[in-house]
């Protein structure tokens, strides 16, 4: 589920970043629910280790693209 | 400022003729620019993933094509073989309405000999299958379901690269090893080759390509196809 989150996350970022006009929906629907229904996922799996990891990944993939 | 755009000689005829059909709408000069301005500002009404490709292999193909377009990527890293990956938790629906779907879904990937494993919270497939067979699996779900409301996101992985399949038609190429700008350029030439452009057009395109590129197809009502590279317009090409 992390690499999946680690994913989803990215291609928010890829999707953002475009100059062309994307549908909203397709950003809702294929993009943030999975990654919210991930995050849920782990609400109720995950252990404090995996909790620490989401933060890491996710810290990861910001500062890479923010700096980009 | 527009730079020059590539046009045959029936397309400017008709870019023309709606000119002479602006301008006495509009009681001035028209220019040819202009009415391409139009095209593009009637195209942008009904918005939608339009074909898109960029060096960061990013691509949206046109439904129609995605599958061609996928086989085209394996065939040029060669890829006979990956590991699919899907949950059916990250669909975009309600848990309640995922349980039917689920059970169809079930029924197609046994069908097919796909492993998968059945959680409390849905389907899991971690399975490695042949290209051939992923191709068909696909056709299979795309004919059967609402695809971007009830599929959930997938990757496909094999030794060369990663293919993250956000949508139908919406891919992120993930290499393994770092492309060069030829091989970038390749996947634009197939991705520009399966949407339809000649052989003369992509090579005139290709010439143009900046290393940093954002290639987006618009399909003009009447006229055909406009290939917009950057932001700039540099074709438009009646697709017979």
């Amino acid at each position: 589920m992390l690499k999946r989150l680690e994913g989803r996350f990215e291609q928010l970022f890829e999707h953002s970043l475009r100059e062309t006009v994307i549908p909203f929906n397709h950003i809702f629907k294929r993009h943030l629910i999975p990654l919210c229904k991930i995050l849920k996922w782990f609400e109720k799996h995950g252990t404090t280790r995996d909790h620490s990891e989401i933060l890491k990944t996710m810290t990861k993939i910001c500062t890479k693209k923010l700096i980009k | 400022m527009m730079s020059t755009v590539r046009v045959s000689q029936e397309t400017r005829l008709k870019l023309h003729k709606l000119a002479g059909l602006l301008q006495t709408l509009k009681g001035k000069s028209v220019s040819l620019d202009e009415v391409i301005k139009y095209l593009l500002s009637q195209n942008e009404k009904d918005v939608k993933v339009l074909p898109y490709a960029d060096c960061r292999l990013n691509f949206e193909c046109d439904k129609k094509v995605f599958l061609q377009f996928l086989k085209e990527v394996f065939g040029y890293f060669k890829v006979k073989e990956v590991f699919l990956d899907f949950s059916t938790v990250l669909s975009p629906i309600s848990e309640n309405q995922r349980k039917n779907i689920d059970a169809r879904l079930m029924e197609i990937l046994r069908k097919l000999h796909i492993s998968f494993e059945i959680n409390g919270d849905g389907i899991e497939v971690r399975s490695e299958i042949k290209v051939e067979k992923l191709i068909k699996f696909l056709r299979i779900i795309k004919e059967s379901f609402d695809w971007s409301n009830e599929i959930p996101p997938m990757t496909v992985e094999s030794k060369e690269i990663k293919i993250i399949i956000n949508d139908y038609g919406c891919l992120h190429i993930d290499a393994i090893k770092e492309l060069s700008s030829t091989e970038r350029r390749d996947l634009a030439k197939i991705f520009l080759k399966i949407h339809g452009f000649g052989e003369d057009t992509i090579r005139y395109a290709l010439e143009e390509l900046p290393k940093d590129f954002v290639i987006v197809i618009r399909s003009i009502k009447d006229f055909g196809l406009l290939l917009e590279v950057n932001g700039k317009v540099v074709l438009l090409e009646e697709v017979k």
